[in-house]
Order: C-alpha cells, then sequence, then structure tokens
C-alpha cells in the first residue's frame, strides 16, 4: 500500500496522512466532482442496468421484472433478420465510403486552402466553408429535398437543360449511398478541415525556408513537410472516427429514407430506432443496442491500441 | 504562407497559374457552399405561387414578405421560437455552471481516489445503456414530456469536462495559493478566481453547446409529445412532410383553409420556416470563430 506522502495538505513532508485527515482538505473538490459522477450515475449507468430487458421479453403491462426472461433468444433472432444483416452491411459501407471520400477531400481542402497566398481571401474562404456545419440534419433534409425534387428541383433542371431526364435521387437505392456522402462532405469538410489548418499553421517555416532552398517545389514541400506532420492528427481523427460507426447514418435514414430506397438506407442505428420506439419491440431493440455498443467499444480500443503501437500516441 | 513571394526570388509563372486556379477554385467552393442559403431566401422572399411555376436562381422574381407574414402569425411558431431559445439560453447556463464547476474539481490530479473517478467517466465514452433503457430511465425519472429533458441530461458531458480541464491546467498555481493563503475556500476560489480567469474556455463550451441546444431535434421527437414543448427544430420536423404542413397551415388559416393553400404553397412556409430556424446561427457563427477553432485545437490536441 502505497504511503500517502503529502506536503500539499500542509503537513511535514515524509509523514504519512490518514484518510479521513485527507480527505477533509479535499473535501469541496470531491463535492464538486460528485455532481457529475452523480449525474453519470444517474443518466448513464442506470440504462446500462436496463441492458437486462435485452434477454427478457419485455413488455410494459408487466414491468422489467414480471417480464418473461428468454435468454439468447433476442441474439439468436439476430441472425436470421435480414434486416439486420442489411444493416450492418449498410453501416459498414457507408462508414467505409465516408471515411475513404471524405477525409483525403478534406485534407486536400485544407492543404489548397492552406497555400493560398491571400489571406483575406482564404479567411473568407475558410469561414464561409464551415457554415454548413452549423445546421442541423433537419435543415440540411429540407435543403435535399428542394434541390434534388425530380420536377421543381434545382439539379434536375439543369441537368435537363444539358438534355439529361430527370433523375429521381431520394428514391434509387443506387444513388443513396453516394447522395448522403456528397450532401456529408458538403456539409463537414469545412468544420473537419479547422483541425487539419489549425496542425498546419503550427508547422515551422523553417522547414518550408529550407526546402524550398534545396530545390524543393510546392508539392513536393506539400508531400515531405506539411503531410507527414499531419499525420498524428489524421491517426486520432481516424480513432475518433472508430467510435462513431456504429452510429453513421441515423440523422440521413431518418429524414432521407423511404421503402424506395431502404435496402440501402438502413443502417444499425437507425434500424434499432424503428424497431423499439416505432414497433415497440424494447427488448429485441435493446439487444441490437447492446451488440452495437460492444462492438463499438471493442473497435475503439483496438484503434487506440493500434494507433499507440504504431505511432506511441493515443487518446487515452 | 508557402506561396509567399520571397525577397530573393519573385513568384514564377508556374507559382502564379497554381495560386489563380487554386483562387478560383475555392472561390467556387466558397460559392457551392453558399448557394443552399441563398436560394432559400430567395423562395422565402418569393410569391408562393410564382415559386411553384419554376425554379428561383438567383434573384426573386416576384418579391413579397407574404410567406413571412404568414408564418409569423402561427402560434405553433410563437411556441418553437419560445423553446428553442429557452432550452438554448438555460441549457447552456446550466451545462457551463455544472460542468465546470466538476471539471474544476476533477483537474486537481494530486486528488484522491482521481484515477476511479476519471474511470468511472472515461467508461462511459466506450459504452451505453442505449437508447431504450435511457427512454424507461426518462420515462421513471418523469423526464418524458417535460421541458426539463432538454436541459438535465445535458448539465454534464465529459467530453466538454476534458476541455475544461485542459485549459485549468494552464492558470498558474501561485494565484490559487495566494487566495487559500488570504483564507478563501475552494468554491470561492472557483467563483472569484478560476471562472474570471478561464472566460476562453467558457466562451468556447458555450458555443458548441448553445449551436447542439439550437440544433437538437431528436429528444423533442422521442422523449416529448405535446405541441407547447416543440422546438424550431421539431417544427421542421414537421414541416418537412406535406400533409403535416398543410395542417399546420391550416390552424394559422382557420376557416379559410381551402381558399388560403390557393394562395399560399406549404413549400414556400416551410422554406421561411427554415430561414427563421436558421437564421440566427449564420447571422452569429462568423463573430465566434475564434472561440470553436481554439475549442477545437484544445481538444483534438490535447486529447
Amino acid at each position: 500500500m502505497k504511503q500517502k506522502i503529502s506536503s500539499r495538505h500542509g503537513l511535514a513532508i515524509g509523514r504519512k496522512v490518514p484518510f479521513l485527515v485527507r480527505f477533509k482538505k479535499e473535501a469541496p473538490y470531491h463535492f464538486m466532482i460528485w455532481l457529475a459522477v452523480g449525474t453519470a450515475l444517474v443518466f448513464n449507468y442506470l440504462p446500462m442496468s436496463g441492458l437486462i430487458i435485452a434477454f427478457k421479453n419485455y413488455r410494459m403491462r408487466l414491468g422489467i421484472w414480471g417480464s418473461e426472461w428468454v435468454g439468447l433468444k433476442n441474439f439468436q433472432n439476430m441472425f436470421v433478420d435480414f434486416y439486420m444483416g442489411n444493416a450492418i452491411i449498410n453501416t459498414f459501407a457507408i462508414a467505409l465510403l465516408d471515411t475513404l471520400t471524405a477525409l483525403p477531400l478534406t485534407i486536400l481542402f485544407a492543404v489548397l486552402l492552406n497555400e493560398m497566398s491571400n489571406k483575406a481571401l482564404k479567411r473568407t474562404v475558410q469561414t464561409i466553408s464551415y457554415l454548413p456545419h452549423f445546421i442541423s440534419w433537419v435543415i440540411m433534409a429540407v435543403l435535399l429535398q428542394n434541390f434534388l425534387h425530380p420536377i421543381d428541383g434545382l439539379i434536375n433542371n439543369v441537368l435537363g437543360i444539358f438534355g439529361k431526364g430527370p433523375i429521381l435521387f431520394l428514391g434509387r437505392a443506387d444513388l443513396y449511398w453516394p447522395t448522403i456522402i456528397i450532401a456529408s462532405m458538403w456539409k463537414n469538410i469545412g468544420w473537419n478541415a479547422i483541425i487539419y489548418l489549425a496542425v498546419m499553421s503550427g508547422i515551422d517555416e523553417e522547414l518550408y525556408e529550407a526546402a524550398r532552398i534545396d530545390g524543393a517545389g510546392r508539392f513536393a514541400r506539400i508531400r515531405f513537410i506539411t503531410l507527414p506532420c499531419l499525420s498524428g492528427i489524421i491517426s486520432i481523427m481516424l480513432i475518433l472516427r472508430m467510435g462513431a460507426i456504429t452510429n453513421t447514418g441515423f440523422e440521413q435514414a431518418f429524414y432521407l429514407s423511404n421503402e424506395l430506397n431502404f435496402k440501402r438506407s438502413n443502417v444499425l442505428s437507425y434500424y434499432l430506432y424503428d424497431i423499439g420506439l416505432r414497433r415497440g419491440n424494447f427488448s429485441y431493440s435493446t439487444a441490437i443496442g447492446l451488440v452495437t455498443s460492444s462492438v463499438s467499444a471493442i473497435l475503439m480500443l483496438t484503434s487506440n491500441w493500434l494507433a499507440q503501437r504504431i505511432k506511441g500516441t493515443g487518446l487515452f | 504562407m508557402l506561396g509567399r513571394k520571397n525577397g530573393l526570388m519573385s513568384a514564377t509563372l508556374a507559382e502564379k497559374v497554381f495560386e489563380a486556379f487554386n483562387s478560383g477554385l475555392m472561390i467556387l467552393i466558397a460559392i457551392i457552399t453558399l448557394y443552399p442559403f441563398w436560394n432559400s431566401i430567395i423562395i422565402s422572399f418569393n410569391e408562393s405561387i410564382d415559386a411553384t411555376r419554376s425554379p428561383l436562381y438567383f434573384w426573386p422574381r416576384v418579391f413579397t414578405f407574404d410567406n413571412y407574414a404568414f408564418i409569423l402569425k402561427s402560434n405553433k411558431l410563437h411556441s418553437a421560437v419560445i423553446n428553442s431559445t429557452l432550452r438554448t439560453v438555460l441549457g447552456t447556463l446550466l451545462h457551463l455552471m455544472y460542468t465546470g464547476i466538476a471539471a474544476y474539481g476533477l483537474s486537481k490530479r494530486w486528488l484522491m481516489g482521481r484515477r476511479i473517478y476519471m474511470l468511472i467517466f472515461i467508461f462511459t465514452m466506450y459504452f451505453s445503456g442505449g437508447l431504450i433503457p435511457t427512454y424507461m430511465l426518462y420515462r421513471s425519472l418523469g423526464l418524458l414530456d417535460n421541458f426539463l429533458v432538454y436541459i438535465v441530461p445535458n448539465m454534464w458531458g465529459f467530453f466538454n469536462a476534458i476541455l475544461f480541464m485542459a485549459y485549468y491546467e494552464s492558470i498558474p498555481d501561485a494565484l490559487e495559493q495566494a487566495a487559500t493563503i488570504d483564507g478563501a475556500g475552494k468554491f470561492t476560489i472557483f467563483f472569484r478566481i478560476i471562472f474570471p480567469a478561464s472566460r476562453p474556455i467558457f466562451a468556447t463550451i458555450a458555443v458548441f453547446t448553445g449551436v447542439a441546444q439550437w440544433n437538437t431535434w431528436f429528444d423533442t421527437i422521442t422523449f416529448t409529445t405535446s405541441d407547447s414543448l416543440i422546438t424550431l427544430q421539431s417544427l421542421m420536423t414537421k414541416m418537412i412532410n406535406e400533409a403535416e404542413a398543410q395542417k399546420i397551415m391550416a390552424e394559422t388559416m382557420g376557416e379559410s383553409i381551402t381558399r388560403g393553400l390557393e394562395i399560399i404553397k406549404p413549400v414556400s412556409v416551410r422554406i421561411a420556416t427554415l430561414v427563421i430556424t436558421t437564421f440566427p446561427i449564420t447571422v452569429v457563427y462568423p463573430f465566434l470563430q475564434k472561440y470553436f477553432v481554439k475549442g477545437i485545437m484544445i481538444g483534438s490536441v490535447k486529447g
């Protein structure tokens, strides 16, 4: 047992500090923290105890204890549930596609923005670029509805000028993924670029000077200085992205999914919501949630561990 | 930075071309970003029947305030504005104080049992009970269909606490020690010294929380049913659906509904509501830039 040696509480150095004395001195801080612990216990941990209904056939009339215990039946059902498999595939596909397209484009945008020599224009473009981040997905959905409308929508009208037929963007399963990914890019690239720009502004000017003197052109300087300096923050961003995978596509599905594109718009988080709060199958929905949370936790831990192995950085 | 003309060398033709191309591209991106907003504005100021005839591109064809005059009469809109504003202000203030104080306690690294506290919080970032158990909890706490559901669950946020803690570390110990010598209690120190010294981080978190509160729609839809609790975002959710939008319009028009729908179409009312919902944030956000840029930096770099 470590000796609690402390000079911080005004006692002579080297003396063991009794638990109660230390607590009395530190008490106000603990009270402050207990505010948060209390909230966490109520709003984070209490719901975790509700996970038990995943192993029951929960009926609101019977309450949690009165509902019948069914063991792993809800989980077994997942394996034969077509929509569950479909949701898993869509979730990971959308997350993967989104990362593969959005991440490089965000970095490209940040790098190009950084290369601008006209400071006023650079600042203006940057400020404009993250405006879409500040609107909610409700608003986004209305804008998309407006622009992608087959008859009145702007996009289809422009296509009409070039002689292309109207495209029912929101009614076609094969167009769903591109549509929401491009929409997400419009919404998020400016905001996500902020962190990369911030890191880039911290890169030492002398590195660039030295490279320029050595004859490195603009693209060489980007390749050998800018990008390597960004690798740290990129891996942190990817780790954070891992934790959010299971939540992918919820808002888009909520507003943009319909029977026509359901094959592609059905994602885990939305399926969970639909099963639980729309159709009232609390138990099955909770079971899906338990699986989703666990997978998400494993992904986060794994990517964090991986990052620490590779680079020595990590989140925790 | 990189394209800056060095005193010894003048910009070569290649650099000039790149600069022009890059600037052009950036301007194009800015236009693409802004256009949907601009388009919404011109539709909202355009006479409704005319707007549905053919698309508007750059300017209103038939300028009018009618769409706004109409929606501003709606009781639902009044409730929505009040609720959105109230939850943003109250929710943000409470969150700042609650999380700000708790994070201060947590920022003392030498505190007894700190590691346990941190573990309790860190675990919640990895794992949660999920939607249904949360819904059941709110039901038993009486938070369903209750304004407090907008406020209470949002009082503490560990992610923001991390940002607070990172900032508190930059405050010199000497300030607190001097106050302690003068006999100040820990809470007094927080309110009299730490809080005034932490204005930047409080401003940053205020921006993050405020925007989140204004934009949240999920809790309204999932946890409330009364019309008295609708927010601008949930009103928008209703208006996406054509039938719902007409219903809302009908409430304002009263008896003249059939006649009314010949004059003003749901799409115009919807877009006008959209502009009202988005307007506050759009106007305010450029001035808040320095706050959230700093916040992002602390959050991601410091981890």
